[in-house]
């Protein structure tokens, strides 16, 4: 069945809401009819087997162009909108778009020549009252949902009808959401576990409210005036709700229950969450878009006895923590979650080599370090270093590490996670200057992520190191920079590392201490 | 030699936003300027109140969605510190 198709069965005919503010509206029945128009558009215009680019914040026109691309059988291609502008041109070198849904605010990013179909063309479509039918075999690619891969680059991880339909029934069986189930809707609907909020709102005829605003802070007041019963989150949601809103004395009545994936959320955090709001469930997910989003999840009823823990394989979906051996590991042993399931992904596009890294033996390899209970409950222990998570989105190190590595100033440069209040983690580049650095070169390097990174990619901070700690193997020792960086953002000092500030000169921090020799 | 508010506040903004000094004008807001998001946005709450000992309340930070609004919920602050 074609997905598009799965999520309108039941509720085509409904008068009923589907986006139910705070900017648009529109019902069930209208969006079927709509999606329908679109889709006849892309048919008639371009066949079906095609890549569309969508590339929109949340919205109504996301919605259109997205369900309209997968119905009328073409491939809806999703980016997040903060991609750089370099790595678009390569998706879409890649791609080959035949057709780019780009909404006007994100227009510059594109490459001269590129096929659009704005805002102001969807406004203009003809309506229709016949529905648009395509023929999609169930194993037939409908989406493709850009990554960033270990080495920075973007890879496009390709899902089926099948994928979506299963992944949707599986989150349905656990959530049982209903028509009167309201979302609020803060994720990126461009990446999978944003957009699996839509899929299954749509399907039970449920309802979203979409969360455009300049503050996170403003979803208290929607979910109170909409009646939001959900809201969907990664863990620096939760941490910028705790830290800068009064999230945890708001009664929010209507609020159901709230989900955390994206993220490790700290258990700390997960305490703060389930003492304020006792009578609301807290649903911790975990999951891979090389999964179809959602892989584990943990029952609200045993938040506090399996605190910390990812839970369980969603329904269908098992994981297996493998040791280096490749047998799953005792209670209590680290080793790699693996996942085994109907949801894998189909590939990487046009990246055999990549999707065999990746997909071995019917297994999704997810670089994720883990432990396992007694009860076969997954503890999350770490990555390996190829990926820091920051307010849910991935950086890779390499890619930051081989931009600051290109000023002429730098010898060498690390960056790692630290743990941050509001971010969930945040980048830090500790960078071995070629001399005694001047607070210059930190404003260079600060200039230079910020010109060629999105906002999210740019260090939160620069460390100048006189010389790189090395570990047994004589690589960069990670785990002490990580431990070094956390002691200098606590205050402490530490002898051969100083955290510049800009300007003409480094200025000493009260903190860590001017970068001169130290003996 | 201690710099102005007005130039204090003009820095942060600029390298925060990643908006050159001479390009700076009231009007660049966060609708129409595109490195200014959500992410940007908490960043720039974060430094302001570093850099000036203030502690900006939900409404104010919500309100700040240009740079002249930025100026003023700031400058709001400093004359109630001045007084």
């Amino acid at each position: 069945m074609n997905f598009v198709d799965y999520l309108f069965e039941h509720i085509q005919h409904r008068d009923t809401l589907f986006l139910a503010g705070p900017t648009e509206t529109i019902t069930h029945r209208d969006l079927f009819w709509q999606v329908n128009a679109l889709a006849r558009h892309f048919g008639e215009t371009y066949g079906p087997g095609n890549r569309i680019l969508i590339l929109a914040e949340n919205s109504l026109y996301f919605t259109l162009c997205y369900l309209a691309a997968m119905k009328s059988g073409n491939i809806a291609v999703l980016v997040e909108t903060r991609v750089a502008e370099d790595q678009l041109a390569d998706i879409g070198a890649l791609c080959e778009f035949t057709c780019c849904c780009v909404q006007e605010k994100f227009r510059p990013k594109l490459g001269e020549g590129w096929p659009v179909f704005s805002e102001a063309d969807l406004a203009s479509l003809p309506p229709t009252d016949e529905a648009w039918v395509a023929e999609t075999d169930d194993d037939e690619t409908a989406q493709i949902l850009f990554t960033s891969g270990s080495t920075g680059e973007k890879k496009g991880v390709m899902l089926s009808h099948r994928h979506l339909v299963t992944n949707s029934d599986a989150i349905l069986a656990v959530m049982r959401l209903t028509e009167a189930d309201r979302a609020c809707a803060v994720l990126p609907f461009t990446y999978c576990y944003g957009v699996s909020v839509l899929h299954t709102h749509l399907r039970v005829g449920g309802s979203l409210v979409l969360h455009t605003s300049i503050f996170l802070g403003t979803v208290i007041p929607e979910i109170e005036k909409y009646g939001c019963t959900g809201i969907y989150g990664v863990p620096s949601t939760y941490q910028i709700l705790i830290h800068r809103t009064p999230f945890l004395t708001s009664a929010l009545p209507s609020l159901r229950y709230m989900t955390c994936g994206g993220g490790y959320l700290d258990k700390k955090y997960i305490k703060t969450i389930t003492e304020a709001f006792p009578d609301k469930d807290l649903y911790i997910y975990y999951g891979a878009t090389e999964a179809t989003a959602r892989i584990s999840i943990l029952d609200p009823a045993l938040i506090h006895e399996k605190i910390g823990s990812l839970g369980k394989g969603m329904p269908g979906v098992s994981l297996e923590v493998l040791g280096p051996d490749g047998r799953a590991v005792a209670p209590g042993e680290t080793g790699e979650i693996t996942v085994l399931g109907p949801t894998l992904m189909q590939g990487y596009f046009k990246d055999p080599e990549a999707t065999a890294a990746k997909l071995r033996n019917g297994r999704l390899y997810t670089g994720d370090l883990a432990t396992v209970d007694e009860d076969g409950y997954v503890y999350f222990k770490g990555r390996d270093n190829t990926v820091i998570k920051s307010a849910g989105h991935r950086i890779t190190p390499r890619e930051v590490e081989d931009l600051i590595n290109t000023h002429a100033g730098v010898s060498e440069t690390a960056v790692v996670a630290v743990p941050d209040d509001l971010m969930g983690e945040a980048a830090v580049a500790v960078v071995q200057p070629v001399r005694d650095p001047a607070g210059i070169l930190h404003d260079e390097i600060m200039g230079l992520c910020r010109a060629s990174l999105p906002s999210y990619k740019v260090p939160k901070a620069v460390v100048f190191a006189q010389a790189m700690p090395l570990n047994a193997s004589d690589k960069i020792d990670l785990v002490r920079l990580r431990q070094v960086v956390a002691a200098l953002k606590a205050g402490d000092e530490v002898q051969g590392y100083s955290v510049p500030r800009s300007g003409s000169t480094v200025e000493g921090s009260s903190t860590a201490g001017p970068a001169r020799p130290q003996r | 030699m201690e710099k102005g508010p007005h130039q204090r506040v003009e820095k942060v903004f600029c390298e925060i936003i990643g908006v050159r000094a001479s390009d700076l004008s009231d009007e660049i807001s966060y609708n129409t300027h595109e490195l200014w998001d959500s992410l940007k946005h908490l960043e720039l709450v974060a430094a302001l109140e570093e850099a000036f000992g203030i502690t900006l309340d939900m409404d104010e930070i919500v309100e700040m969605e240009d740079f002249g609004k930025v100026k003023a919920v700031v400058f709001s602050h400093l004359e109630e510190d001045e007084k």
